[in-house]
């Protein structure tokens, strides 16, 4: 008689704690599920600019052609966009693009024609307005990975993170060199 | 006496996780007609009533909402940024399509934001968007009129959508009977297929309350509320926003 009544309690207590973790778990799924469907939102954009490129430099060509420097660093940018994987490789060549980009705006200026054309026109919107995408979903993105990086590492979830496998998630910081803060050494 | 600290613990903690998701710093609340939120005042009473009521048709045909905002001051925000948060709190467009758009101006530091919502962005890409800016809205800014731009692109913009969706908005005779009369009224936290729980929950909550703590929180929070200024009368009807997101998709321009 005793020893049943021992055998239930315990098993409401294995029961209990084993619909605790069971949430905890689902929450962190839900979690890491919403930074990888975010994650492909970013790359959506970033793909969508690398896709722009070949027009780019296509209208560029028709008013500047002898300015391959600019254009060999712009098409240099989209191969390394076409070879990143990771949220940092990402990073670097956005940043390679950005450079590649600015150095671009220098070169037009000395093209009036080129300035004035609406096919420029119209792709400097579709960039800028790219940009300001990018600069969205890597903002949720980085929303995201917050939010599971700070419950992967609290208590007790830390617990079972360990016990699945959840590891924490990178961020995406653009242009990565700037981040960096310099070593001091006294 | 534990149980009714543990009690007090919980709803202390529930009160204070509301709080924190209420303050959103900066970012205006919608006005009640929803359409234009119009602070820097730049349109009269017909412009405004324009806006409203082609949109309420527009959203009874497609679920899009066009959203006019004009604000007084950007305090150092990046415009890009401040549509985006504007766009994410009010909810522009439909939950289904997020055929949303905003149109924010900024008179004083003379620029001008549209952020298109992702189920528009076939409609109305980048460089359209930017055209219609530089086009149709900034040469009347130009000359210091500034309900002509507005409403010449906002014109611009209704067509395009017209197009998207094989249309056509009624904007010849506005019948000024029809004005602000809509199917949402201010109450509506109570209808809809969760309303037997929003009362289910109060009714727990005030039972709680006064068994305990003698009406203690009620009071405190019709207090607060009444600090806030309460809402409007709810016989007054207006509009709101249908669930849409925005992606950072649109164009800006200075004048």
């Amino acid at each position: 008689m005793k020893g049943a009544r021992f055998l239930i309690i315990l098993l409401v207590i294995v029961v209990v704690i084993g619909g605790f973790l069971a949430g905890r778990y689902n929450s962190l799924v839900a979690l890491e599920e919403r930074v990888d469907s975010q994650w492909s939102q970013v790359e959506n954009q970033l793909k969508r600019r690398a896709d722009l490129i070949p027009n780019l430099v296509e209208t560029v060509k028709g008013y500047a052609a002898h300015e391959e420097e600019v254009l060999t660093q712009i098409t240099e940018a989209r191969s390394s966009f076409n070879d990143a994987n990771t949220p940092a490789e990402y990073a670097q060549a956005n940043a390679q693009f950005e450079r590649a980009l600015s150095n671009l705006y220098v070169v037009v200026e000395n093209y009036p024609d080129l300035k004035a054309s609406k096919n420029f026109s119209d792709l400097q919107y579709e960039l800028a307005g790219t940009e300001n995408r990018i600069a969205t979903e890597r903002m949720r993105y980085n929303e995201a990975v917050e939010e599971f990086n700070r419950t992967v590492r609290r208590f007790p979830t830390n617990i079972i993170a360990s016990i699945f496998g959840f590891e924490q998630k990178q961020y995406f910081e653009i242009d990565a060199e700037d981040v960096e803060v310099p070593e001091v050494n006294f | 006496m534990k149980r009714k600290l543990i009690l007090l613990l919980f709803f202390i903690i529930i009160l204070q996780n509301n709080v924190l998701y209420a303050t959103d710093l900066n970012i205006p609340e919608p006005s009640f007609y929803f359409y234009v939120y119009d602070e820097a005042n730049l349109l009269d009473k017909s412009a405004e009533d324009y806006i409203i009521k082609t949109n309420e048709e527009l959203y009874k045909k497609t679920g899009a909402q066009i959203v006019v905002a004009t604000i007084s001051s950007l305090n150092n925000e990046d415009i890009n940024l401040l549509a985006l948060e504007i766009f994410e709190k009010w909810q522009i467009g439909s939950r289904e399509y997020d055929n949303g758009l905003l149109m924010l101006i900024a008179p004083n530091e003379r620029e001008i934001r549209i952020e298109v919502g992702y189920g528009l962005e076939g409609a109305l890409p980048d460089s359209k968007v930017g055209n219609i800016i530089e086009n149709s809205i900034l040469p009347y800014f130009r000359e210091n009129n500034y309900q002509k731009g507005i409403i010449s692109g906002f014109n611009e913009i209704i067509q395009e959508v017209e197009e998207e969706y094989g249309i056509q908005v009624n904007r010849q005779d506005i019948d000024e009977d029809l004005y602000y009369i809509d199917e949402y009224e201010e109450t509506n936290v109570f209808n809809g297929p969760g309303k037997i729980f929003y009362i289910l929950g109060i009714i727990a909550f005030l039972f709680i309350d006064f068994k305990f703590f003698n009406g203690l929180l009620t009071r405190s929070i019709l207090l607060r509320s009444s600090r806030l200024g309460g809402s409007p009368s709810s016989s007054r009807r207006g509009n709101k926003g249908g669930g849409g997101r925005s992606g950072g998709g649109g164009a800006r321009g200075r004048w």
